[in-house]
């Protein structure tokens, strides 16, 4: 679907618990495809006791004889399940702008730069300056398209912290943008995990995308995979939970050599302190505290080193 | 990652068979939510299920990223399933293509009572035995 398309949105307003039955009576005919809820926050919510049941006709097929057909088969319905809380249900027919769905979203995903790194969009014509460093970003499922807070802190902690050669862990690596953006600053190797599923092939295909595949490798999994990495890794990132944070301090600090790096977020506000005390309580010397809105960020080294 | 959600969109879309039209297009794309990388994804996971509509939850979080989860199949298709029909009635109502007991209705009802927001099984199997008569599918004892 490459142009724009017309469409007309069918509204009918069904009693909780048989919406699922009136989204398949709307569902014969040219509908394919349901929507609960409603459309936009413009509408009002729907009364307690209602959810909103969306479909949509293609604008060909908005005619009076396929209306009046769906409305009869709604209409059919308290007859055949024999409850009248599905009589004389509210229909709409409402119809809607022109829009090409496949590509309209991608206007709100405009290229950024955090310090050095520019991450651009597969359909952005960018330019980037001479010494960034460039990051081609698809955004999808994973978390983790830099455009939270927490993501941003992050990849500006490990610009300033990775050297040439840096052997790094990523907990809890969603996308993998933080991964492959220590591989793209020079770390000689990056391991990343995440016990997501979904979050490795969406991460590997970052990394392929950016030419560092070689360079990073991504588990499913959780702080399980570090065992036999005892003291292994010049520096660690995760932007994860503050409790998982909390919980597996000792973990981190386990992983790092004497003198390794950690760049820690994802922690809200009210969980600073707490936060703070836990990665104290585990030898971890936070020496940088960034926050950006109400999330919190912890950067340090280890002892010695 | 410090997911942080900013909505929840549920749909019930053809398995192996989502594409951006709408309500995918309309109902992601408020959101800035990739509409390609969830209609390949989703049709990738249901694609062993073509010919059924698949219920499925959309979470997205702040940084317009996206997970999903799918969920039971609608409780007609379970009654369809449980009576061994292939389809519900031809003439709506008025044909009857299958039969499942009454123990069979309260196994679907318990499925389903997630989905269907029932605040009880006997809300549930209400509605479930009223969309076997919707289907065709007689409920016997």
């Amino acid at each position: 679907m490459n142009a724009l398309s017309a469409w007309t949105e069918v509204r009918v307003l069904a009693p909780i618990g048989w919406h699922e039955l009136v989204a398949e009576t709307l569902q014969g005919g040219p509908c394919t495809s349901v929507a609960f809820g409603r459309p936009s926050l413009g509408v009002a919510a729907a009364p307690e006791g209602f959810e909103y049941v969306r479909t949509f006709l293609p604008r060909r097929d908005d005619t009076d004889a396929n209306r009046a057909r769906i409305a009869a088969r709604v209409a059919e319905l308290a007859v055949t399940t024999g409850d009248d809380a599905l009589a004389a249900l509210d229909i709409e027919f409402k119809p809607l702008p022109p829009e090409d769905y496949a590509t309209s979203w991608m206007k709100v995903w405009k290229p950024f730069r955090v310090g050095r790194l520019a991450v651009l969009s597969p359909w952005t014509q960018s330019v980037p300056r001479a010494a960034d460093v460039t990051m081609e970003l698809e955004p999808g499922a994973s978390f983790g398209s830099g455009r939270h807070a927490t993501t941003r802190m992050m990849l500006r902690a490990i610009q300033e912290r990775v050297r040439p050669g840096d052997r790094l862990v990523d907990c809890g690596t969603g996308s993998g943008i933080l991964a492959v953006a220590a591989a793209l600053f020079g770390a000689r190797e990056v391991f990343a995990f995440d016990t997501d599923p979904n979050a490795e092939p969406n991460a590997r295909e970052l990394a392929e995308r950016n030419g560092v595949a070689g360079r990073v490798r991504f588990a499913t999994g959780g702080f399980e995979l570090l065992a036999g990495h005892a003291a292994g890794f010049d520096g660690l990132a995760a932007n994860i939970y503050s409790d998982i944070l909390q919980q597996h301090a000792a973990d981190f600090r386990a992983a790092l050599r004497p003198g390794g790096w950690f760049a820690l977020s994802g922690c809200p506000a009210p969980h600073a302190a707490a936060t703070d005390r836990a990665l104290a309580a585990a030898g971890l010397d936070v020496t940088a505290r960034p926050v950006r809105g109400r999330w919190h960020s912890f950067l340090g080294v280890t002892p010695g080193g | 990652m410090a997911k942080e959600i900013t909505g929840k969109i549920k749909l019930q879309c053809p398995a192996g068979q989502a594409t951006p039209a709408p309500p995918v297009g309309p109902a992601l794309g408020s959101y800035g939510v990739n509409i390609a990388a969830f209609v390949k994804q989703f049709n990738d996971a249901t694609r062993a299920q073509q010919g059924l509509i698949i219920p499925v939850e959309i979470t997205v979080y702040k940084d317009r990223t996206f997970d999903f989860i799918l969920k039971s199949p609608p409780a007609s298709v379970l009654l369809k399933k449980a009576a061994g029909v292939e389809s519900g009635a031809g003439a709506v109502g008025t044909q009857i293509v299958g039969k499942v007991t009454r123990k069979q209705v309260e196994e679907i009802a318990k499925i389903k009572m997630p989905d269907l927001n029932c605040r009880d099984i006997a809300a549930a199997m209400k509605i479930v035995e009223g969309t076997a008569r919707s289907s065709g599918i007689q409920v016997e004892g």
